[in-house]
């Protein structure tokens, strides 16, 4: 059964069936073997019995992901297991593991064994808060005044989702609708609530990529008006509001919408290339937005769109020549652009943390104290910038790098977008969000731009606050 | 007085510039507890020190205690970040206040150790009590700050204009929020401010509405 959730998703749901009854595969190629995993499981072999290198290195390739695994980069792996890898080596004493004379890789104490089943296991949470219910603060305004300690623990919930909610709105939690008091360090604060409208919590496993070729197909629906008959009334009438207001994209072009909402500037672009192309796409377009100083704050990506957002009016810039779409479009992003984005990118620095948990350079649970995970968080951004600075050909840059690449940029499907829609860009200037827009306007899964625009956001919070103080 | 950008705190009428919570060889102090951090957090610390210092070219600097993040540290030291340490305390007077995580700093590593220092009105230590003119660190304070796009995390320093409490200077150096209660217990009253590190400038904004 196929329950489309939106009028998109009937789309894609009209189209699934097509492709069921042509019997159309969509099975994702299969992944290159992950180094960070390997780490993990190099120790967990060393916990089990003493290693010889060539014996493993020759089972693993057993493995069918890891068939065309370098020595070199297996060499740099248990390297990495025993001492950290380091160009410096200054840990050989403090080595995890080590050969003995005949070569065997042994742990070097029972520490190391007990850690190594206390942090076994390659799924990484979300940065997490957990929920108390405290009493309501008449009037409270999110965090002012002293914050009430304790109240009972509900659960947790990701970060993420508070990150979203301004206080004084209302989610469901636990079954219960509960008010966003205030947070602090990891604690959220809620109270009850009597509210017929809450917000829903979403998570981020809830935005796995589900489908990577049925954009194509939809694509082609949206072309062809004569399909569009086999519609429902209301999917029709959304698209015909489409080409009313704004434009709907033909096979081969690539339609861009700008307009304002709230108090920030949308770009809209339909490339229907799949979320993980799109993201890539996302994050090389604030680059070079940022570059032309139309201020990105942030982007959201779907199977078929890509929201970008910014304190920049688009549409301005556009008139003024200040902005050129078809610059901005060109396929020579994925060159410097790429590198130098991915050093400094949020992106890598949420890789590089899962790679560094995974790996066992960083535990997740620890034998003698307790740290929280938001602490982690926090330490592996600081770890990736000084690592990153030092030793830039590390074996954990290294995989957090092939990670993105392989798992979330999709390079191969952006680059041969861009070639296609050169010179095929239709731009709408818009007093509003056009009908086409509303379904990745309400995606979950933003990302944040790092760059100048920080400085301003925090100067805006300031003069914010002083005028609400003085006014 | 004024508040640097790097974190660095710079009195101009004494030349003066203190940084407190270097936390040198916090990397291999977690290595030798099998947490194998890279080991080039002293050098990217002493590194952005040197900036600093080239740049303001104080007569004096304090560094305001955890200088080194364990009682071992400074035996740690490599010769290279052992050579930039001396190199910094050239042509000026260097005072080690210690700290929690380094009570006792050896004579060799160059400069002065003391517990606190007083000039005047003003007194450097590193635990902060709370006393009027007291300039502190310890504490490690960051703000996160709700704007209008997304959280921003940074450190800060954290002063209601009669006593500071210093961002921690290390490279490994995590940060406790602003709002904790010990904060309050410093500040005592409500009306302090969090003056918060951006990439290019700093933002004063109250701790009352910071994370």
């Amino acid at each position: 059964m196929l329950v489309p959730a939106n009028r998109f998703e009937v789309l894609e749901c009209a189209v699934a069936i097509d492709a069921v009854s042509e019997n159309a595969q969509d099975t994702p190629p299969l992944r290159t073997g992950a180094l960070d995993v390997l780490a993990q499981h190099v120790l967990g072999c060393a916990c089990g019995k003493p290693f010889l290198s060539e014996q493993l290195y020759d089972e693993v390739r057993t493995a069918a992901p890891y068939a065309e695994l370098s020595r070199v980069d297996f060499d740099d792996v248990v390297d990495f297991v025993a001492t950290g890898g380091y160009a410096l080596k200054t840990y050989e004493r403090f080595a995890r593991i080590k050969q003995d004379k005949n070569g065997c890789w042994r742990v070097t104490n029972p520490k190391v064994r007990q850690s190594y089943r206390l942090n076994v296991g390659t799924i990484v949470e979300e940065p997490m808060l957990k929920v108390r219910l405290v009493r309501s603060r008449a009037g409270g305004s999110g965090s002012t005044g002293a914050i009430a300690r304790g109240g009972r623990l509900l659960g947790e919930i990701e970060e993420y989702f508070i990150e979203g909610l301004s206080a004084g709105d209302t989610f469901v939690f636990g079954g219960e609708v509960v008010r966003y008091e205030v947070l602090a360090e990891d604690q959220v604060y809620v109270s009850r609530a009597n509210d017929s409208d809450p917000k829903v919590p979403s998570y981020m496993g809830g935005k796995f990529p589900l489908s990577t070729y049925l954009a194509e197909r939809v694509r082609k629906l949206l072309a062809d008006k004569r399909a569009w008959k086999g519609l429902p009334d209301q999917v029709r009438e959304w698209l015909s509001l489409q080409a009313h207001f704004s434009r709907v994209p033909e096979a081969r072009e690539l339609v861009v919408e700008t307009f304002p909402r709230g108090n920030k500037h949308y770009l809209v672009c339909y490339p229907f290339e799949g979320r993980l192309a799109h993201q890539t796409l996302g994050m090389l377009l604030t680059r070079r937005l940022e570059r032309l100083r139309a201020r990105p704050l942030g982007f959201v990506a779907n199977e078929y769109a890509l929201a970008i957002w910014g304190l920049g009016d688009a549409s301005f810039m556009i008139r003024q020549g200040k902005l050129d779409l078809n610059a901005l479009f060109d396929p020579d992003m994925l060159g410097d652009d790429l590198e130098a984005w991915l050093a400094e990118s949020a992106l890598m620095k949420r890789m590089f943390r899962t790679c560094a948990l995974i790996s066992g350079l960083i535990a997740r649970r620890f034998t003698d104290e307790e740290k929280t995970r938001r602490q982690v968080l926090f330490s592996t951004d600081l770890i990736y910038d000084v690592l990153h600075k030092h030793q830039a050909d590390h074996v954990l840059l290294r995989a957090a790098r092939a990670d993105a690449a392989a798992g979330l940029l999709d390079l191969r499907r952006l680059g041969d977008m861009l070639t296609r829609i050169k010179g095929r860009i239709t731009h709408r200037e818009l007093d509003r969000v056009s009908p086409l827009a509303v379904p990745v306007m309400l995606e979950i899964g933003r990302e944040a731009v790092y760059g100048e625009a920080s400085d301003e956001l925090l100067a805006e919070a300031a003069e914010e606050l002083v005028r609400e103080a003085t006014g | 007085m004024s508040a640097d950008l790097s974190g660095a705190l710079f009195w101009k009428e004494q030349n003066l510039l203190v940084v407190s919570d270097l936390h040198l060889e916090k990397g291999s102090s977690f290595a030798a507890r099998g947490v194998l951090l890279p080991p080039y957090d002293t050098v990217a610390t002493l590194s952005r020190l040197a900036s600093v210092v080239a740049r303001l070219d104080p007569k004096i600097v304090i560094a305001l205690g955890d200088s080194f993040h364990d009682r071992s540290a400074h035996e740690r030291l490599s010769s290279p970040d052992r050579e930039a340490i001396v190199a910094l305390q050239a042509r000026r007077d260097w005072i080690w206040i210690s700290g929690n995580h380094d009570p006792a700093l050896p004579s060799d590593l160059g400069g002065t150790v003391a517990s606190e220092v007083a000039i005047g009105e003003i007194v450097f230590r590193h635990e902060p009590t709370g006393a009027a003119g007291e300039i502190a660190g310890h504490l490690h304070p960051k703000a996160r700050v709700a704007t209008r796009a997304r959280w921003l995390e940074r450190r800060c320093f954290a002063s209601d204009g009669e006593r500071a409490v210093m961002p921690a200077f290390g490279a490994y150096t995590g940060g406790l929020s602003i709002r904790d209660e010990a904060f309050a217990k410093i500040f005592r009253k409500p009306g302090f401010m969090a003056h918060v590190l951006g990439d290019n400038r700093l933002h004063t904004i109250a701790a009352s509405r910071c994370y």
